[in-house]
């Protein structure tokens, strides 16, 4: 076939052709990943829409919700605080028994234990993550509450307690502390270690003073998504922490024997959440809508939480890569 | 070695040889409490993981303290068979029915039967007429369009029923086997403080119970903690994990593929990337207050099934259908972000090659990279998912059903999932209930296991052909 | 080749628990003037440091064999070969830094003043407290300058105030010739410097806590030709304080900066294994103009490696 028999478009080859099938593939995939955006966005509007009537109901307003310290719906009080504090108070001490013992395990994994020591003990701590938290919650009501109240007492530790349910909820956390901790540990290059150690350090020097230090914003990372994680962990709090706001007067009430008594009952906002949804639940009641204003008080400090945790991580990585 | 004189007192504010050996056994001594504590800590993450088992194992096998209405091996016999051989729950269908019929009134018959039919061609408990009425009524019951009850299901009615154990006392299954005569004391004890009055010391049978047994998977719910069992618990689940993948999986390998492979860097693709890196760290809960409000309530004609026309088994949005979309959008997120781990691990070369050869986009990622990328994807896709069958708190605000005995039968079924009735059953006080709940722990474990052993064998089966 | 050990005088029914002051000891000798086989003669003079016989193992693979030789005090020794014959295992062997490998093993003797350091009841920390080591690749601490050089003597038990160990960094960072490009930005991270400068760093950090023996192991192999002749110049000013052992494989190097070298060399076996062995070692200048061994002198001519 000579050059002038070929037709136009075999002439001048390299000319985009137009194909269908790719841009309808390449949109459908588009659309996937936009829904993602359609999602947050429902989340927002759904939560703000609802707390928006929350806080027209007349019976509420905005001011009291964030300053008054009793949440009482029944009569009349919508103030946000003791919800907040019986989930501080859970994630407080869930952390401090992760913490400890998350990076402590994340040290002993990394910098002491045999690769086939760590081949065991690594998916065992993951165990820890995938069991499902209503599983906790039994766990906290049948085993820990019997517990404590057999070491402190039964007329100290009430049958819901906010102890119980922040030692469990540490116990779920602790393979989010150890996993991400030892992941940046073990990113810390081997010759900083070797540095230390021709100076004459011991293992001990080597891991405090030069690895950890070296690790810490990754280290940080693991313990703000922990905390994250504790502070929207809502079946264990609804199992074992009760469902009695804890209901406070700063002037009034002792802090160490009623505002921040471990041994009581503190009911955390998602419990608050679920108690009241599993009960009955009509549309455009306040109670209704209570639920979303609390939702998107949570919503908001989680994503704190991550976007702090993502934060770190970005300098962890801007370090070692 | 000549040293000048400041450097000689610089040297004196080292540790003279003594002074060092001293320090270095105090910082050997520290070094190894350090060591120490960091093998306690892990230590103690391991004994917490192993309490938890051991107090579900624990609960769920038994001695137990149970009078019966009737006797089973009674029934078995009075019904003409060998009680040795023949078990009440292997009774031909009929015979258990017949006895049913014998012993509970028209009433709580006719109810049972509008619950859920004993036969597909013939009623039982009440004449043809007033059921058709009923059924082609505005508010048909649910027994005309759910599926007849079958074996395990006469016999779950036949214990509730005619047998009526009353457990009045149980015990662990470690001090079971190891001190059996100090649960008989327990229980003499109970008589004496007059705990079960209700019954004669004769009455009352301290038999073996396994909590966790083959029945209890295949018998509905119940009232009452003897008899109850998680089938409906268990169905409820398939179908919620049904619904989750069919939705999540397409949506998010789609999405995974288009950020991996189409995307160009751009702010909308960044942020795009950073709000699923969020979603994935937001709560559950809230995942299950979208679900609410908008798959419950807004599209409720879509999730009722009313807008198709069907009657349905329920009348508003909490189907199951409803739970399942809300779980697709909780796992959404991590199936994206794990499908993207498993895409990005694809050699850049096979890519390069690809697209040398003149393959368009589609073409080199359907035919090159999906295939090789598979196996990640399925292992994150098994591990998502093992996570969904675990959620709780997104079903609860989507209304799973406080009490419901009649297996899902559609998407538009009232459904209920296996931890919620976990978590039912351990908000109530009495210790039956305790032990059922544990038993069905000890299932969800245990499917978790298997799923979880089969996310890692597919990823070692794939990884070494690689 | 086997080593001369007419050393009756090496006091080994001494059981020292400690390693004890130099200074106070009478220094044992060990040699007598041998005749020259080339081979892996000792000294003429009083060793800090030598090997006798010493085998280094990964597993079951033997990485060196038989070295023998000792290190002169206030001399740069270079230990020089083609790539793979064990001289950095042997630099390492010198302050138990192989131990940080699970299968390193090292047989036959070490002494560090007369003193065997891999005995049992001798903890590797304090060898290496004597022993200095700069690495290859500039590795400093993600902290300050200052912080990266104060850090070694600060565990190491240094007793001085603030301003001793003021003192202290800015002594190290003299000797190391960099406290005049860094003496105004000491709480800078140690990474803003560049290449050389992170390098001199690392010496002045592995000077701070007064070491006697400095290892160094290709020090200049990452610096470009101008940061690695300052180091050479600091090389030959350090020699006056410091005991310098220096593996190179650039010989020009070891002819510019050493007193004494030694030449490594690669035994392939039966099997095919590849095992480090010492050829010859012997003062610079001998081994470069008339080396003993045909091997050593294919070397330096270029005829192989």
């Amino acid at each position: 076939m000579t050059l002038d028999e070929k037709t136009e478009s075999e002439q001048t080859p390299f000319r985009k052709r137009p194909r269908p099938g790719e841009t309808m593939i390449r949109g459908f995939l588009f659309v996937c990943g936009a829904l993602s955006i359609a999602i947050t966005v429902g989340i927002v509007y759904e939560l703000g829409s609802e707390s928006l009537l929350f806080f027209q109901d007349e019976r509420v307003s905005f001011i009291e919700f964030i300053t008054t310290t009793v949440w009482q719906p029944q009569v009349g009080g919508f103030g946000i605080w003791p919800l907040v504090l019986g989930t501080m108070l859970i994630s407080v001490i869930a952390m401090v028994v992760a913490v400890p013992v998350g990076l402590a395990s994340a040290i002993y994994l990394s910098e002491y234990a045999s690769k086939r020591v760590r081949g065991f003990l690594k998916p065992v701590l993951e165990v820890l993550v995938g069991i499902p938290t209503v599983v906790y919650g039994f766990f906290a009501l049948t085993f820990m509450t019997p517990l404590l109240r057999a070491i402190f007492g039964t007329s100290t530790v009430g049958f819901f307690n906010v102890l119980s349910a922040g030692i469990v909820v540490g116990i779920l956390i602790v393979p989010l502390i150890s996993s991400l901790s030892e992941d940046a540990l073990a990113s810390v290059p081997d010759s900083l270690r070797q540095g230390a150690y021709a100076l004459g350090a011991s293992k001990l020097d080597v891991s405090l003073k030069v690895v950890v230090p070296a690790a810490l914003s990754g280290i940080a990372a693991g313990f703000v998504v922990a905390m994250s994680r504790a502070v929207g962990e809502t079946m264990v709090v609804t199992l074992a922490a009760g469902a009695s706001p804890r209901n406070f007067d700063l002037g009034q009430d002792s802090l160490f024997g009623y505002i921040l008594n471990p041994f009581e009952s503190a009911q955390a906002m998602t419990g608050y959440v679920a108690i009241t949804a599993s009960g009955d639940l009509s549309y455009n009641t306040i109670d209704y809508n209570s639920i979303f204003s609390i939702g998107l008080t949570l919503f908001f400090m989680t994503l704190g939480l991550n976007s702090l945790s993502r934060r770190f991580v970005k300098r962890f990585r801007q370090e070692y890569e | 070695m000549t040293v000048d004189a400041p450097e000689r007192e610089l040297q004196e504010l080292f540790p003279t040889e003594v002074e060092y050996r001293d320090l270095l056994d105090r910082r050997t001594r520290r070094a190894r409490l350090f060591q120490a504590g960091c093998m306690l800590a892990l230590t103690i993450a391991v004994v917490a993981l192993a309490t938890l088992l051991y107090t579900i194992i624990n609960d769920s096998f038994g001695l137990v303290a149970v009078v019966n209405e009737r006797e089973p091996a009674d029934i078995v016999a009075e019904l003409g068979y060998d009680p040795a051989t023949v078990a009440l729950i292997d009774v031909p269908y009929d015979r258990l029915v017949g006895l049913l019929e014998a012993t509970v009134g028209t009433g709580v018959g006719r109810r049972l039967e509008r619950e859920q039919r004993f036969y597909p061609d013939r009623l039982v408990f009440e004449p043809q007429p007033s059921w058709d009425e009923v059924c082609s009524s505005e508010e048909p019951v649910p027994g005309c369009t759910a599926t007849p009850r079958d074996q395990a299901n006469i016999y779950a009615l036949v214990q509730e029923r005619v047998v009526q154990p009353d457990i009045v006392a149980t015990y662990d299954l470690v001090p079971s086997l190891l001190d059996a005569e100090g649960f008989e004391a327990q229980v003499a004890a109970g008589f004496e403080a007059g705990r079960f009055e209700d019954y004669t010391p004769e009455q009352i049978r301290i038999e073996w119970r396994a909590w966790f047994n083959p029945t209890f998977l295949m018998t509905p719910s119940s009232a009452t903690p003897e008899t109850a069992g998680i089938r409906t618990a268990i169905l409820g689940s398939a179908w919620l994990v049904a619904i989750t993948i069919l939705f999540a999986v397409p949506v998010g390998v789609g999405a995974a593929i288009y950020l991996v492979e189409y995307a160009k860097p751009s702010r909308l693709n960044d942020f795009i990337q950073t709000n699923i890196y969020n979603l994935a760290g937001v709560p559950s809960i809230i995942y299950g207050m979208l679900g609410l409000a908008i798959l419950v309530r807004v599209l409720e004609p879509f999730t009722s099934g009313s807008v198709f026309g069907g009657t349905g088994a329920s009348d508003n949005g909490r189907t199951v259908l409803s739970a399942g979309l809300t779980l697709g959008l909780l796992t959404l997120p991590v199936v994206i972000i794990s499908a993207q781990e498993a895409l990005k691990a694809v050699p850049n070369s096979l890519r390069q090659a690809a697209m040398g050869l003149g393959a368009t986009r589609w073409q080199m990622v359907r035919s090159q990279i999906l295939p090789v990328a598979l196996p990640g994807i399925l292992t994150g896709t098994i591990l998502a998912v093992a996570r969904a069958i675990g959620e709780t708190a997104p079903l609860i605000l989507v209304g799973a059903a406080s009490f419901i005995t009649v297996d899902p039968t559609g998407p538009f079924s009232k459904f209920t999932a296996l931890p919620i009735q976990i978590f039912q059953w351990t908000s109530f006080p009495q210790e039956e209930f305790q032990r059922i709940a544990a038993a069905a722990s000890l299932a969800l474990l245990i499917l978790l296991l298997v799923l979880n052993a089969g996310a890692v064998i597919l990823r070692n089966r794939y990884a070494r052909k690689a | 080749m086997t080593p001369e050990t007419t050393s009756d005088t090496v006091e080994e029914n001494r059981p020292p628990t400690t390693m004890e002051d130099p200074m106070e000891q009478p220094q044992a000798i060990t040699q007598t003037g041998t005749e020259r086989s080339g081979s892996v003669d000792p000294l003429d003079q009083p060793s800090v440091m030598r090997t006798e016989a010493m085998d280094v193992f990964y597993g079951e693979f033997r990485a060196v064999k038989e070295v023998s030789m000792g290190f002169a005090g206030n001399e740069i020794t270079a230990l020089i070969g083609p790539s793979g014959c064990g001289k950095s295992t042997v630099l390492r062997s010198l302050n138990r830094m192989n131990d940080l490998i699970p299968t390193a093993r090292v047989e036959g003797r070490v002494l560090f003043h007369d003193r065997e350091i891999y005995d049992s009841d001798v903890d590797p920390v304090e060898v290496r407290r004597r022993i200095g080591m700069v690495f290859q690749k500039a590795n400093p601490f993600p902290k300050s300058i200052y912080e990266n050089v104060a850090w070694g003597a600060r565990i190491n038990g240094f007793k001085g105030k603030r301003a001793d160990l003021d003192d202290l960094v800015e002594r190290a960072l003299t000797q190391a010739a960099l406290w005049d490009e860094v003496k105004d930005k000491l709480s800078e991270s140690g990474y803003s410097l560049s290449g050389g400068q992170q390098q001199r760093l690392c010496i002045a950090r592995a000077l701070a806590p007064s070491p006697e023996v400095l290892l160094m192991d290709e020090p200049c192999s990452a610096l470009d030709p101008i940061a690695t002749l300052r180091i050479e110049e600091l090389m030959l000013k350090l020699k006056e304080r410091y005991t310098i052992i220096i593996v190179t494989h650039n010989m020009q190097q070891a002819g510019r900066v050493s007193d004494r070298t030694a030449f490594f060399t690669v035994d392939v076996n039966e099997r095919g294994q590849r095992t480090g062995k010492l050829v010859e070692f012997d003062e610079t200048d001998r081994l470069f103009t008339s080396p003993a061994e045909k091997e050593t002198e294919d070397y330096i001519t270029g005829r192989f490696g």
